[in-house]
């Protein structure tokens, strides 16, 4: 990550400095403002969906739900105690529910509890990581909602392709989390 | 489908009532813990547009595109398209602007059109999730799960033109 942090930044710089030196510091002030921006509408999102998740949890909900899920999850990450669980629950559904935005709050805290602190990534770190990175979702809504915009005389037409296509690629990337980590549990 | 997400909420609400559960301090409750989450993001966000925005000033974007475009069409993916897979694991509204152009050029129910919506369903912002997700951990280093992340996502887009083609 750092590498490519580092590749990205000092190329582009040295490429500017031959074209156009004024838009160096314009772009990197423009970026962070726009971090800015992002985490204030972030907040908002998150605030809601945290929201929703604690009333679920205060009503008996999320427990019912992760007893379904757990068989899944434990086998997926590996045994974890029950607010891990109840979180890494929660991000599966809300995956497979095409609820994006709900699932980022869990995954993060899920994360941040699986952490030991000793700066090793854990199998169930990087599946929980792949998992996501690979977008499984039933319902692309935004895809569907601008093909509609465009007027597409079918804009539902690439549903199957999308879930085969996602499917198969998470089931690629579980398998690849499973042997390149399978030693360290 | 618009329905769906809404009243699976009613649900919930009306059960919170039923259970004679406070909603209202339950959901405040949990709407605390957003912002010390997503203050926690910001450092490493800062960062990661710093990189994504500098990426599109100087034209890297471009020789990029020049370097992979001949690859990525040995796989399949149609040269139009390199651009968008090429961005897509760093920028997932600059993706989804480019998303929008090629679907105005080349039409939203042409073979571009259709490859191009099922790349954009299909991968996600690795760089933007690994940001996100280990901000606030000890783990630095992701090593092979970043890579196993952008094989997965670039597999999305080969194996999508492939599909887009047959269905």
């Amino acid at each position: 990550m750092q590498y490519i942090w580092l590749f990205l930044v000092t190329t582009s710089i040295s490429l500017l400095l031959f074209s156009n030196p004024n838009a160096i510091l314009t772009a990197m002030t423009t970026a962070t403002q726009n971090a800015v921006s992002l985490c204030i509408s972030l907040v908002g999102i998150y605030a809601l969906w945290l929201g929703v998740i604690n009333l679920a949890k205060n009503c008996g909900i999320l427990q019912t739900l992760c007893k379904k899920i757990n068989p899944l999850a434990k086998k997926l990450f590996g045994a974890h105690n029950d607010e891990i669980s109840a979180d890494l629950s929660l991000n599966l559904s809300a995956n497979l529910l095409g609820i994006g935005n709900a699932s980022t709050p869990p995954a993060i805290r899920a994360i941040k509890n699986m952490d030991k602190g000793n700066g090793k990534l854990t199998k169930g770190m990087a599946m929980l990581f792949v998992i996501n990175a690979c977008g499984l979702q039933i319902v692309p809504t935004t895809v569907i909602g601008i093909r509609s915009n465009l007027g597409s005389a079918n804009p539902t037409d690439i549903l199957l392709p999308c879930l085969i296509t996602s499917l198969a690629t998470t089931a690629v990337g579980i398998l690849l989390v499973n042997l390149l980590f399978g030693h360290n549990k | 489908m618009s329905f769906f997400v809404p009243l699976l909420l009613l649900c919930l609400f009306s059960f919170c009532f039923v259970k004679k559960v406070d909603a209202y301090g339950s959901f405040a409750e949990g709407a605390k813990q957003a912002l010390p989450l997503v203050k926690s993001l910001l450092p490493f966000l800062a960062c990661m547009l710093v990189a994504v925005e500098l990426a599109k000033a100087s034209g890297l974007y471009n020789l990029l595109d020049l370097l992979f475009s001949p690859f990525l069409q040995m796989v399949g993916i149609p040269a139009e398209l390199s651009q968008l897979v090429i961005l897509k694991p760093f920028s997932g509204s600059g993706s989804l602007a480019m998303l929008n152009d090629l679907l105005l050029t080349h039409g939203s129910d042409s073979y571009i059109g259709r490859c191009a919506c099922v790349v954009y369903g299909t991968s996600e912002t690795v760089f933007y999730i690994a940001t996100i997700y280990f901000s606030g951990t000890s783990v630095k280093k992701l090593g092979v799960a970043l890579w196993i992340g952008l094989f997965c996502s670039f597999l999305s887009c080969a194996v999508g033109c492939l599909l887009c083609r047959v269905l």
